[in-house]
């Protein structure tokens, strides 16, 4: 039977801490690029769509910068990918706050014009690709309706004014007064005193030596590597906290909050709203060249490339022998972020007197802050 | 790695805009939110208990096709005291 993937999360009670233990199972597939080996580049990269339909874009752009920079692949430069990749990131960023914090309110739901959503990925594919010419109009175009669809459902106000809030008082004024589901969900932490739900020490990704990970995820443990990734001993998380951190309003509610809920989800909000303005910028710097391919020296050779996704950082790597894939390694951000030692884990391990009511939302609530993306059931043991 | 599934649609309940799609002869239920004009015997994406996009039949096969060529893989267990 063919299976989704699934993260699967045990909180057991012991001696009146909640989550003294977590255990944390996981049947997500780790080797799905080795359906790529044996295929020329040209072929990995028509069949990439295929399999990948959730952060296609992400993928596609992995892959190709990998084969771009071995010099077996041409297409558009790169700032052609970063544009549809961020407005990827926009449309699972919009999915996850209208899916996950509408609640049980699919009225909410209903006012958001979801086809707008599910399309804004496609145009921008087709901007970038139509004869090899970029419209930067159109892009510009796009980037300013993605403005006002954000600023009409999500902030009340334009995206970038919204993120000039600087604290918590700021945000707790937005978020009491509004009427969008981001507003609601918000006020509704807040209100519950919840903000921070989750707290734990946590270590952000930084980037890492390219040459070092190929080895990793290549040599003879690179399953475990893919599946339980770890740097030099130690557990890191990646995704909109992760990258957002610094942020003067994530910055101050973290202070006073810590890593939990509340920051989380602003975060995942900041690196949303800052889309518009970063599509905008990115328009501006398309040339309509392409990068031409270049010689290829070698029999063997590596390539890797990581693309920032909503839910955290892609890798892709791949050895390539004669023209044929030889070896597809594939290091999703989840497998950082549902470590059995990572964020997710110590975030619920954080979780304490509260009802088996309240602690199930509060474990499905920080779950999905963490990446609301992932297939995942949580049990109380 | 998050990958959304091919699955044929097999019931529809437009009250709640949901639906019934078979895998391999095994049935889920699923939200209809986020796509429009589907009938009984397309074959939509899911993911997390949502139709992403209708595909036709034959891409559905080729992905299965594809997917299958991976094979199964064994849940790994651990745990954090």
């Amino acid at each position: 039977m063919i299976a989704e993937g699934k993260i699967t999360i045990d909180l057991a009670r012991q001696h009146g801490d909640p989550c003294a233990k977590v255990t944390i199972r996981s049947n997500r597939r780790s080797d799905i690029g080795k359906v790529l080996c044996g295929r020329s580049p040209q072929e990995a990269l028509s069949l990439l769509p295929m399999i990948f339909s959730v952060c296609g874009k992400a993928h596609i752009s992995a892959a190709s910068g990998a084969l771009r920079s071995l010099g077996l692949n041409e297409g558009l430069e790169d700032v052609a990918g970063q544009i549809v990749v961020l407005g990827e990131n926009a449309r699972e960023h919009l999915l996850r706050v209208i899916l996950g914090w509408s609640g049980d309110r699919p009225e909410l739901i209903a006012q958001i014009p979801v086809a707008q959503v599910m399309s804004l990925v496609a145009e921008l594919t087709q901007e970038m690709s139509l004869n090899g010419v970029s419209d930067i109009d159109a892009v510009s175009r796009i980037a300013s309706n993605l403005s006002d669809l954000l600023e009409t459902h999500l902030f009340s106000c334009p995206p970038e004014q919204w993120l000039q809030l600087q604290t918590f008082a700021d945000l707790e004024c937005w978020a009491r007064t509004g009427e969008t589901i981001a507003s609601q969900y918000i006020d509704g932490i807040c209100q519950q005193n919840w903000q921070s739900v989750g707290a734990a020490s946590t270590k952000f990704l930084p980037p890492l030596p390219l040459d070092e990970l190929r080895q990793k995820m290549h040599n003879r443990d690179g399953d475990s590597f893919i599946i339980q990734p770890e740097w030099n001993g130690l557990n890191y998380e990646t995704g909109p906290l992760s990258r957002c951190h610094s942020h003067a309003l994530v910055a101050s509610i973290i202070d006073e909050y810590g890593t939990g809920l509340l920051a989380r989800n602003i975060a995942r909000l900041v690196e949303l709203a800052g889309i518009p303005q970063a599509l905008a910028e990115l328009a501006t710097e398309l040339t309509n060249k392409n990068v031409k391919r270049q010689e290829q020296r070698q029999d063997m050779i590596t390539g890797i490339r990581g693309v920032e996704t909503a839910r955290g950082r892609l890798i892709h790597s791949l050895k390539v022998r004669n023209n044929q894939i030889a070896d597809y390694r594939i290091l999703a951000p989840t497998e950082w972020n549902f470590h059995p030692h990572g964020p997710a884990a110590k975030g619920l391990q954080s979780l304490s007197n509260a009802s088996d009511e309240d602690l199930q939302q509060q474990a499905h609530m920080l779950i999905q802050a963490v990446d609301p993306c992932v297939d995942f059931a949580v049990r109380i043991v | 790695m998050c990958l959304a599934l091919p699955a044929e649609i097999v019931e529809i309940d437009p009250t709640l805009d949901k639906a019934t799609v078979s895998l391999e002869g095994v049935k889920k239920e699923i939200s209809l939110a986020l796509v429009e004009d589907v009938s009984v015997g397309d074959f939509v994406l899911v993911h997390v208990g949502y139709a992403l996009s209708k595909v036709s039949r034959s891409e559905a096969e080729k992905t299965l096709e594809l997917m299958a060529q991976v094979g199964q893989k064994t849940p790994q267990i651990e745990e954090v005291s």
